[in-house]
């Protein structure tokens, strides 16, 4: 009886492996199938005004134990660029007002200057070392320290003053554009709001 | 008269069987402790993954940007499929380069450079190389178009000096728009349902350069660069008022 429960449960450990195996070798997952969003437009309105770059060294490893015993160590170490770019969202309350004492003068708004995205340039990896063992790395799980990484550089840029400055070029750029658009004299004036926070 | 059974002799408690509860609960408690200071769960103990990771940073430079930009035009490919032509055999492309010196650029078409590239880099990464097999990655790029604002504000002075021209007129002859950048966008779970991504970070930027280095069609390039310029009109049209 003993004897038929261990042939039992070795013969269903046997066949689960060769499943697993045989699926992993043989059979693999199809390509999605992307007819539905394989494209798309998207109308922008923004002035980019400043960038900070950032050089991050980025470490990711991962250890797995069967019953106590190491089974797989996988690590990497690369180096990336990451950009914090700050600007103005043009589509927002920008408000326009002729007159004044003079003929050609205007009378301008502008919303507050935010971080308009923060971009892991990709071309830029500098890899120094990957053990990725026979499972391989999944770059997904890389992915979560870059987006760590992003999101303190961001948190840098703004303790850096990244919008005092896209502020001021931003003012620079507007005023430049309408004295080359034939105004004379132009007041620009930013909107005290509170940024938004990232949006692209 | 029935006869009564008699009772069953009482086992009396080994010292080994003593042994082995006392062993027991020393065991149990042994590895209750353990998992309770490492904080483990039970399951742990058959298999456990630990990750770690971490980053440094250092700001590298600071700069003034002059970008309007006016369009995103997003697209998603897999790689390599999309690349790869059903209809094009390797050891065709390779014989062809062989009978022009080696030069794969001059030897082949662009459709059959671009299966060349894909193939091969795919091969080197463990991927697919062949339309009817698995092993990709959907890479999303974001081409954006506009203009450098001194490209606009050089145009504005050239052409809208004069007191009569209305804004409309100046505007109207803006050149397309140019492309300003291209963004790989980041893979991350919660934004990408097509599985796992069995690659290292050099794998990575050989994917994405090679997705950037193909671009766009020239008629949906020049499409994009059209549309930038009505959206720059729009935005203008918004900012300069009407002379």
């Amino acid at each position: 009886m003993k004897k038929g429960v261990i042939v039992a449960i070795m013969t269903v450990v046997l066949v689960g492996t060769v499943v697993l195996v045989g699926r992993y070798i043989f059979f693999s997952v199809p390509p999605p199938d992307l007819h539905s969003a394989r494209s798309r437009i998207e109308n922008l309105s923004t002035l980019t005004t400043g960038r900070y770059e950032y050089r991050d060294v980025i470490f990711f490893g991962e250890e797995t134990r069967l019953l106590g015993i190491p089974t797989g160590n996988r690590e990497m170490l690369f180096a990336i660029r990451i950009d914090v770019i700050a600007g103005l969202y043009l589509a927002d309350a920008v408000t326009v007002e002729a007159g004044g004492r003079r003929e050609r003068e205007l009378f301008v708004t502008l919303p507050a200057p935010e971080i308009i995205r923060v971009v892991a340039r990709e071309d830029t990896i500098d890899q120094y070392f990957a053990r990725t063992g026979f499972r391989g790395v999944d770059w997904l799980d890389v992915s979560e320290e870059v987006e760590r990484a992003k999101e303190r550089d961001r948190r840098d840029a703004l303790e850096r003053g990244i919008l005092d400055r896209a502020r001021m070029h931003g003012e620079f750029l507007v005023r430049e554009l309408l004295l080359a658009a034939g105004y004379d004299t132009v007041h620009i004036r930013f909107r005290p709001d509170e940024p938004k926070g990232l949006r692209g | 008269m029935t006869k009564r059974k008699a009772p069953p002799p009482r086992r009396r408690l080994r010292p080994m069987h003593l042994g082995l509860v006392l062993v027991s609960i020393v065991l149990v408690t042994a590895v209750a402790v353990f998992l309770s200071v490492r904080d483990l769960s039970i399951s742990d103990l058959f298999y456990r993954r630990t990750r770690t990771g971490g980053s440094q940073s250092i700001l590298t430079a600071m700069e003034d940007l002059s970008r309007l930009e006016t369009l995103a035009y997003i697209r998603r490919s897999v790689f390599p499929h999309d690349y790869l032509s059903p209809d094009i055999e390797m050891t065709e492309l390779v014989r062809t380069i062989t009978r022009h010196g080696g030069r794969a650029e001059e030897a082949l078409t662009p459709l059959e450079y671009a299966h060349y590239r894909a193939a091969n880099l795919a091969s080197h990464l463990g991927m697919a190389v062949r339309r009817d097999q698995g092993g990709y990655v959907v890479v999303t790029s974001i081409y954006r178009f506009g203009y450098d604002v001194e490209t606009l504000t050089t145009y504005l002075r050239s052409t809208g000096k004069t007191e009569s021209a209305k804004t409309a007129d100046i505007l109207g002859a803006l050149p397309p728009g140019v492309l300003l950048e291209i963004e790989i966008e980041d893979l991350s779970r919660e934004t990408y349902p097509y599985g796992p991504v069995k690659i290292d970070a050099e794998g990575w930027r050989r994917i994405t350069a090679f997705v950037a280095d193909i671009g766009l069609p020239d008629a949906v390039f020049t499409e994009m660069a059209e549309r930038s310029r009505d959206q720059a009109i729009q935005i203008l049209r918004r900012i300069i008022p009407e002379s």
